[in-house]
């Protein structure tokens, strides 16, 4: 096993009776990458990431976490991981306190590292006001915090994180990219993958993207590489007047512009070229002095995403 | 499989959170109001019927004694029988279980903490019973000491049969019921059929062996009472099978 690969899948395959729910799926996570794990309903994402937590047993193949084989090994794999796996529930008669002081006791945590521990968790995922109120009167928003919270018992190296915003509100989704964001920019040695089905999210935090479906891996690669493969970028310039004719066409006259138009009070603009294109177009946007406050980059994953998608069928 | 100190140290961490959770829960509440109760119901039953609780064949504690098998078997259905299932129906199965904890530590866990639980609650109520033989009697017969032996081995038993039904059910009601029908009825009928077809005495049988519970000076004539060992073994041989399969079942069982 590769030492830069904390993750390693090697020809996993589930099934349940005839239906093959993983089909032998090779999977790499770099070390300290913040891996998208993406896929439609039913590609297999939990199968996999379940087996990887050992809530389900492969039908045969390898699982290494840290390269320890989580089907020969569970208790020795499973050190140093924090999980969130769908929607956990927690044992409603406990407190967040009393929550963080089980998971410290079970991975073996002494009771001065436990209650550090807690109170620097439950600050980052801001449930202090609420930590001596049993999690059975918690919203859902405010109990997958907690799961976070205890995800994080001990600094794990890897952390293994199924649809974490899944069923939350919009608020509750944003407070949980905030805390996912702040992990990220927080943790220098920390291995994050994610399952999600939100793709604007995964490109907010996400620096490599796993995708699969039926089962096997489509593609895995660099979040910037995924993008490119595309070629072609869609952006929206907003301007601070209602867009004319003259300055739309000014856009257009733009090196690698291959298109632009007016969207309601926006100018959408497709764009052939890499990063570096859109550097140079931002900066040729300014330039123009058309009055223009934001260019944004429309979710070129969503594009790319949903073209792998198709060919894979 | 290899076993360290530090699974017994997580199996006692486990059994301490699942003697909380019963704690804080309101079946340990009902269950508590439901035994004190039952006490002071029988207690009192002499003093409000007018006759003398020393009058009463077998003692003050006879009809107490009685009554202990039924509070093993109410005790088994709310706590034991949901003890595992529960982390599948609850969803904790996802927290406690993707933990660097096996699969066995966490099944220990479990059975230990309701047999603590359980036994703590026997025990107070036989020192009940001790109190009431004392102020009646002047005495406590050692009776009553292996009276609680041979029911702390039918709580062991009970709750491995429970914990076992707990491992292959999807729900913790269904598992409740169950563990209920299966310990205060089902095995009751099949004795009585032993009993009334082969015309021998089902010593091998749970239900039977529970009645050593209570001594054999203290109960009727009519009732087959085997004694104390045969009964205490007879308990670890359902344990003993229940456990394994439970087990089994537990370790295989996938979220």
């Amino acid at each position: 096993m590769s030492s830069d690969n904390p993750i390693e899948i090697v020809e996993l395959r589930k099934e349940y009776g005839g239906f093959v729910a993983v089909d032998n799926l090779n999977l790499s996570v770099k070390r300290n990458s913040f891996t998208g794990f993406l896929g439609p309903n039913g590609a297999g994402k939990s199968t996999t990431l379940k087996i990887l937590t050992h809530l389900i047993n492969a039908t045969s193949g390898q699982a290494y976490i840290n390269g320890i084989d989580v089907t020969k090994d569970p208790k020795a794999a499973l050190t140093g991981v924090g999980t969130v796996v769908e929607t956990p529930e927690f044992y409603p008669y406990l407190t967040p306190r009393e929550t963080m002081k089980y998971v410290g006791q079970i991975i073996g945590m002494n009771a001065e590292s436990i209650k550090s521990e807690t109170d620097r968790i439950l600050e980052k995922v801001k449930m202090t006001e609420w930590e001596d109120k049993r999690i059975g009167t918690f919203s859902k928003g405010m109990r997958q915090r907690i799961a976070i919270g205890q995800a994080l018992m001990n600094n794990p190296s890897v952390v293994i994180l199924d649809e974490p915003t899944s069923g939350l509100d919009p608020r509750g989704m944003a407070e949980m990219r905030d805390i996912l964001k702040n992990l990220r920019n927080d943790s220098r040695d920390l291995t994050v993958i994610m399952s999600s089905h939100v793709l604007h999210e995964v490109s907010d935090l996400c620096d490599r993207i796993a995708l699969i479906n039926h089962g096997k891996m489509i593609i895995q690669d660099d979040m910037s590489a995924i993008r490119e493969t595309e070629g072609r970028r869609r952006m929206t310039v907003k301007v601070n007047t209602v867009p004319e004719k003259e300055t739309i066409s000014r856009i257009e006259q733009l090196n690698n512009v291959m298109s632009a138009e007016r969207y309601g009070n926006d100018i959408e603009v497709t764009l052939d070229g890499d990063t570096g294109a859109c550097v140079k177009f931002l900066n040729d946007v300014s330039a123009l002095n058309i009055g223009a406050y934001s260019v944004n980059e429309e979710n070129a994953l969503e594009t790319t995403y949903l073209k792998l998608i198709k060919e894979s069928r | 499989m290899r076993i360290e100190m530090d699974d017994f140290r997580q199996s006692s961490v486990v059994a301490k959170n699942e003697i909380r959770k019963f704690i804080r829960g309101k079946r340990f509440t009902l269950y508590v109001v439901l035994t004190i109760f039952v006490f002071a119901l029988i207690t009192a039953l002499p003093y409000i019927l007018g006759y003398d609780p020393t009058e009463i064949p077998g003692g003050a504690v006879a009809i107490h004694l009685m009554f202990v098998p039924f509070l093993v078997i109410i005790a088994a259905t709310l706590f034991s029988s949901v003890a595992i299932v529960s982390e599948f129906e609850e969803r904790t199965a996802l927290i406690l279980f993707t933990r660097p904890i096996k699969k066995t530590s966490i099944f220990i866990g479990k059975i230990v903490g309701c047999i603590i639980l359980e036994t703590a609650m026997l025990v107070l109520f036989y020192i009940g019973m001790i109190v009431l033989a004392a102020f009646h009697e002047g005495a406590v017969s050692s009776g009553l000491f292996v009276s609680l032996g041979v029911a702390f081995a039918y709580i062991v038993s009970t709750t491995c049969i429970a914990i076992f039904i707990s491992s292959i059910m999807k729900k913790g009601s269904t598992s409740a019921i169950l563990t209920f029908f299966i310990l205060g009825m089902i095995l009751s009928i099949i004795s009585a059929a032993i009993m009334v077809s082969a015309d021998i005495d089902p010593w091998f049988m749970l239900d039977i062996a529970s009645n050593a519970i209570t001594p054999a000076d203290m109960t009727s004539e009519f009732m087959y009472v085997p004694d104390a060992l045969t009964a205490v073994g007879t308990m670890i041989g359902w344990s003993i099978p229940s456990i394994i399969l439970g087990w089994l079942m537990f370790i295989r069982r996938e979220f």
